[in-house]
């Protein structure tokens, strides 16, 4: 699998791109151009409450329309993984677990107001609150791989 | 409706970006533990610099407005969004209200509250992604790859939004006035 792309320019590639988009359009909770968690859901809520007249809370920007971001990174990536003739079929190795884990990973989101994207554009943004969490998040990080990595040896 | 536009373009570049050079934020810090390989993390810390460059950029060139004194509101201060600091139904109510305007009597004022609600959240996110091996834009992307792990798990995300809104934030904001 070689890596056609640099990490660093593509990160600032989508920092640029989502930052213009949460300044000029997407712009109720600033900052908000991009957020994995938080758009996905708006899509889930806006989707339901548009399906079946529900009232589930979705942020300002998103109040006519659920946000698609979700949508996109899929078909982004998948068009990307052709590109690249890395689409592969891989079966699930533990599908409850990552259903959870998942579950568990909007969950903390939610709380922590920002996905791990969000989280370093509101530290950008200079939100104090995103510092804390984002100091949070590599706390945890820390401890889930030394977890690993003391299992891995035993 | 170019809100709808908008993020369906944001996310198909940012995903087909993601997508060939394997970035994320959380692999980045696991990279340097484990293997010692800086890659990833220059991403994250790039995606950072760029977004801190472009902020005022941004409002500048006329988006929305960036000021420093923005900082220090309360609102942005206490890390709550603007959906989430309306004074409206309890559904609505972050767990972190304590100092906006409440319909009930008068709670104390916990300064360390929101700091500290953000480093458990955040810890629990780096764990879980840790444990999931991706964030959740990179979850994405595998899924996007073809890794069905990555489609469970953007099963679970979904429906986890849907759960926690319905039922664990009314418990959190009646837990944490």
């Amino acid at each position: 699998m070689r890596q056609t792309l640099k990490p660093w320019v593509a990160a600032g590639l989508i920092a640029v791109v989502a930052v213009l988009a949460g300044a000029f359009f997407v712009t109720e909770p600033q900052p908000y151009g991009l957020c994995v968690a938080c758009h996905a859901r708006d899509l889930a809520d806006g989707t339901l409450n548009m399906l079946f007249q529900f009232d589930l809370p979705v942020s300002p920007a998103a109040s006519d329309w659920p946000l698609l971001t979700g949508v996109g990174l899929l078909i982004g990536a998948h068009f990307g993984a052709r590109v690249g003739g890395e689409t592969q079929h891989r079966a699930a190795k533990g599908p409850l677990k990552s259903f959870l884990l998942g579950m568990l990973a909007m969950i903390f989101s939610l709380i922590a107001l920002g996905c791990t994207t969000r989280l370093l554009l509101r530290a950008a943004y200079g939100d104090s609150i995103a510092y804390w969490a984002v100091g949070g998040t590599a706390l945890g990080i820390s401890i889930a791989t030394g977890i690993l990595a003391y299992s891995a040896r035993r | 409706m170019i809100v709808l536009v908008v993020t369906l373009v944001v996310g198909m570049i940012a995903g087909f970006l993601a997508q060939r050079s394997r970035l994320c934020f959380v692999g980045g810090l696991r990279d340097f533990f484990l293997i010692g390989d800086t890659e990833l993390l220059k991403g994250a810390l790039a995606f950072f610099l760029a977004a801190w460059l472009m902020f005022p950029l941004a409002s500048l060139l006329g988006g929305s407005v960036w000021q420093v004194a923005e900082i220090q509101s309360p609102a942005v201060a206490s890390g709550r969004t603007a959906m989430e600091s309306l004074p409206a139904a309890p559904h609505n109510q972050s767990p972190a209200d304590s100092f906006e305007e409440s319909n009930g009597p008068a709670v104390p004022f916990r300064p360390w509250l929101p700091a500290t609600v953000a480093v458990l959240a955040g810890a629990g996110l780096g764990l879980v992604s840790i444990l999931a091996n991706g964030c959740p834009l990179r979850q994405h992307v595998l899924a996007a790859q073809g890794a069905k792990d990555g489609s469970y798990y953007l099963g679970g995300f979904y429906i986890g939004a849907v759960l926690y809104h319905t039922t664990l934030q009314p418990w959190l904001s009646q837990l944490l006035p």
